[in-house]
């Protein structure tokens, strides 16, 4: 994985860009747990879990600060709906899911300044709290290596190993 | 009110329309700021540009340009359309439609920015910003056109920006600024349209209403911006049934369809009514000279001399000067030392190969026919390196060194060679398209890789892809990412390797000016990430071979064409089979008269079989006019030229 990330996450002359090519390697789906990272070459699926701790790993082997990041997402009612069959079709348990909120891992990366940035390779998408629509994020909690008094992720103050809440309005009415 | 939507109609407009009330789009003054690809209004907004050639420069700067952006360039309009193209043959097919539809100076080649896509899209009244929209692209057509996109307020920087551009341009009407956001944060322009771009209608979805802005300043009606439905839109395709007076006509069929179905809107024909009034300044041809090949003079009195034609010519004094180049800027590293080896396959000149032993080279070869020659050459078992697909099913005796293509075929060679060479593996890095080595992209095939070479006491490693299609920088790039790949295979199987083999299909241009200054990077590397490596072997491959031959054609006819000279000789792509994807500097030798180098043009050079690929050359110019009986010299041709030509219609059967 570390070879493939070296290799994939390289422009040709050199830039190096998040690790967009793990979501086209793999698909975001329901995956049975316990998992082991000697599963991942054979993998075709992997849920936002171990999509977070293989992209969190790849950041560390860059150099980068990096630990995966818990959120609560809140989402419309067919939208859940719909990822609670999938789970279960799937046979797996969709425990994530209570009511409208949802729970989902991520890749937060700190910078030196405090600031945090939030790789999700789920969508291969920096999360943003600013966002106007599609963005149901309402609690966010996470864990850095080295723990700094002040973090802020997007202007939100956000405090080390404790659930942070977000005020925003519901997206799922 | 008048509102275009298309570059060059609003142009047309401009010398059409005597009046200036209701133009809701930029004077012709401003108008001049926009046009590609030199644009002006790139300095005020603070871009850069890419770089660019005009499409009418001459095949060789063109094929050096795009081939060192590694293929990624694209052929573009001045006024209208954008095709990516990925290879010479497509540049040159491509070169030729669009300079069919907008004129050979209304076109160019650019190349293309890594990074993301974005615009700015404005309203000006006046000289007066009314409003503007960031648009981060999200999803485009093959052409580059956005079809999805998130849009946003523009920063405050760059809004000033965008002010300061519409202030100086007096500008009226509705804009677009496309650019490429590049990693490291610089910003390309890559258009500058003096129009709303089409999706506009997406931008007042998401709260902008850019047009109303512009018909409320210029009419004095009132206007509010609409709610924000999104922050993104992406279009569909309307199906609408048309109007009995609106009949649409049917479909011409043939060449009358290729020439009017692809612009229903009639730009082409606008663009030449303009250019017929003298609206458009026409750009010029490329003014950098082409530099002309070592031996030039020695070859065309050979050429002259040679009593028959098509003839090889063999410029020997090149080839020992590039040999001696190579060997003088490997032969400075101690261990890992560089040992350049001369690939067999490019030229099996026995006096070819006789230059390199000299130098102390070593044989690259990939096959055993190819084995024996390195061997009948003088070269000893332990300085012939074997390569390619044929290693495992060939007599490989002959070889010090035997690269495996696969893992079954390092297996084989295993069994066979029980200890008494040094075997390889080719690796292909996982963002490679190619048929060779071992895929590192594929888990199993690592996982295979590894078992197999725990079986060994020793093994090599081997890189090669071609620089001329990857494009160099692209090319240091893989090899860089190989020795990782090297060394974490190292790792799991506890043993380093000990020969590290390079090669990968440079031109020789770039090989002198791109590649030998690099070695000291690579050495460094190598003593990084390969400690155990001992040596280095280099394949200079064509880089070498390619400039120590030219080819000697006689014209055969001269046919007047619509727009240029058709020339045909006694040559064909079956003696420049290389025609077809790489350019050669021609040297026009007339009967009588001074030699001429043939430059930019619209002639063509046609080969003498009867199969309709056979165009050794097109967009070119005869400087003083071509007769039968007058010779043309092909430089560049003394590699695969020479190893790939095959016998064409001489009446016999290859056995």
């Amino acid at each position: 994985m570390r070879g493939m990330d070296q290799s994939l996450s390289r422009s040709d002359v050199g830039h190096v860009t998040p690790p967009l090519w793990l979501r086209e390697r793999y698909e975001w789906g329901p995956r049975r747990w316990p998992m082991a990272w000697c599963d991942l070459p054979d993998s075709v699926t992997l849920d936002c879990g171990a999509f977070s701790a293989v992209t969190t790993d790849l950041y560390r082997v860059r150099g980068e600060s990096a630990s995966t990041v818990q959120l609560i997402f809140r989402y419309p009612q067919q939208t859940v709906d719909m990822w609670h069959a999938l789970w279960s079709s799937a046979g797996c348990t969709p425990h994530w899911i209570r009511g409208h909120h949802i729970y989902h891992e991520a890749t937060a990366l700190f910078r030196p300044d405090g600031t945090i940035d939030i790789w999700d390779s789920s969508v291969n998408k920096h999360l943003s709290s600013r966002d106007l629509t599609g963005n149901p994020i309402v609690a966010i909690r996470v864990f850095a290596d080295a723990p700094q008094s002040r973090l802020q992720w997007d202007r939100n103050p956000v405090t080390n190993g404790e659930w942070c809440w977000l005020d925003r309005p519901s997206a799922g009415k | 009110m008048w509102l275009s939507g298309l570059d060059v109609e609003l142009a047309w407009l401009r010398g059409a329309l005597p009046y200036e009330e209701g133009l809701l789009f930029p004077s012709s003054k401003a108008l001049s700021h926009v046009r590609k690809p030199d644009i002006e209004g790139a300095i005020p907004l603070g871009m850069q540009l890419p770089p660019s050639l005009p499409g009418n420069a001459d095949d060789w700067e063109l094929y050096r340009f795009a081939r060192r952006a590694g293929w990624r360039v694209w052929v573009k309009g001045t006024f209208h359309d954008a095709v990516r193209v990925s290879g010479f043959a497509a540049l040159r097919a491509t070169l030729r439609d669009m300079t069919s539809i907008w004129g050979a100076e209304h076109v160019f080649v650019q190349r293309e920015v890594e990074g993301d896509e974005e615009s700015y899209a404005f309203a000006a009244w006046r000289g007066e910003l009314l409003g503007a929209v960031r648009v981060e692209k999200r999803m485009v057509t093959t052409r580059g056109k956005t079809w999805a996109a998130s849009v946003g307020p523009l920063s405050d920087e760059a809004t000033a920006k965008v002010r300061l551009f519409v202030e100086r341009t007096c500008w009226t009407g509705g804009g677009e600024v496309e650019f490429i956001y590049a990693p490291d944060g610089s910003k390309f322009l890559i258009d500058l349209n003096p129009r709303f771009p089409a999706y506009i209608f997406g931008a007042a979805l998401c709260g902008f209403n850019l047009p109303a802005r512009l018909i409320a300043e210029a009419t004095g009606l009132p206007y509010a911006d609409p709610a924000a439905q999104s922050e993104q839109f992406v279009r569909v395709v309307v199906e609408l049934p048309t109007r009995a007076s609106h009949h649409v006509p049917a479909i011409p069929k043939g060449a009358a369809m290729l020439a009017v179905g692809k612009h229903p809107s009639q730009q082409p024909k606008l663009r030449a009514k303009l250019t017929e009034r003298g609206a458009l300044p026409l750009r010029g041809a490329s003014r950098t000279p082409m530099p002309l090949p070592l031996g030039w003079s020695a070859a065309a009195a050979e050429a002259l001399r040679t009593a028959r034609t098509p003839a090889r010519i063999r410029l020997g004094e090149v080839h020992e000067s590039a040999v001696a180049e190579v060997t003088a800027a490997t032969a400075r590293f101690e261990e890992p030392f560089f040992t350049p080896a001369l690939s067999v396959k490019t030229n099996p000149d026995p006096e070819l190969g006789a230059i390199a032993l000299r130098r102390g080279w070593w044989a690259e070869v990939i096959s055993s026919a190819e084995a024996a020659w390195a061997s009948r050459a003088g070269f000893a078992r332990d300085s012939i390196v074997f390569n390619g697909p044929r290693s495992s099913t060939d007599d490989t005796s002959a070889a010090g060194i035997v690269f495996a293509d696969s893992v079954d075929a390092l297996a084989t060679l295993r069994d066979r060679c029980n200890g008494a060479q040094l075997l390889g593996v080719r690796l292909r890095p996982p963002r490679v398209v190619s048929r060779f080595g071992i895929p590192l992209a594929e888990h199993a095939a690592v996982r295979d890789l590894v078992a197999e070479l725990e079986q060994h006491s020793r093994w090599a490693v081997h890189f090669h892809v071609a620089s001329d299609v990857v494009g160099p920088d692209a090319w240091w790039t893989l090899l860089m990412d190989v020795l990782q790949w090297a060394r974490r295979i190292a790792d799991l199987v506890g043993r380093p390797p000990a020969v590290l083999d390079v090669g990968g299909g440079w031109h020789s241009d770039d090989f002198n000016d791109l590649f030998l200054p690099r070695l000291d990077v690579l050495n460094g590397a190598v003593r990084a990430q390969l400690p155990s490596v001992t040596r280095v072997l280099l394949e200079p491959g064509k880089a070498v071979s390619e400039r120590a031959g030219a080819t000697v054609a006689s014209i055969l006819e001269c046919r007047r064409a619509a727009d240029g000279a058709d020339v045909v000789i006694d040559a064909s792509i079956a003696d420049l089979p290389m025609a077809l994807s790489q350019p050669h500097r021609i040297l026009h030798l007339p009967k009588d008269g001074a030699p001429q180098w043939l430059g930019a043009g619209t002639d063509r050079v046609l080969g003498s079989i009867c199969m309709e690929s056979d165009v050794l050359a097109t967009r070119l110019g005869f400087k003083i006019a071509p007769r039968s009986g007058d010779r043309l010299l092909f430089f560049d041709s003394g590699a695969y030229d020479v190893s790939m030509a095959w016998p064409f219609a001489g009446g016999t059967v290859r056995d």
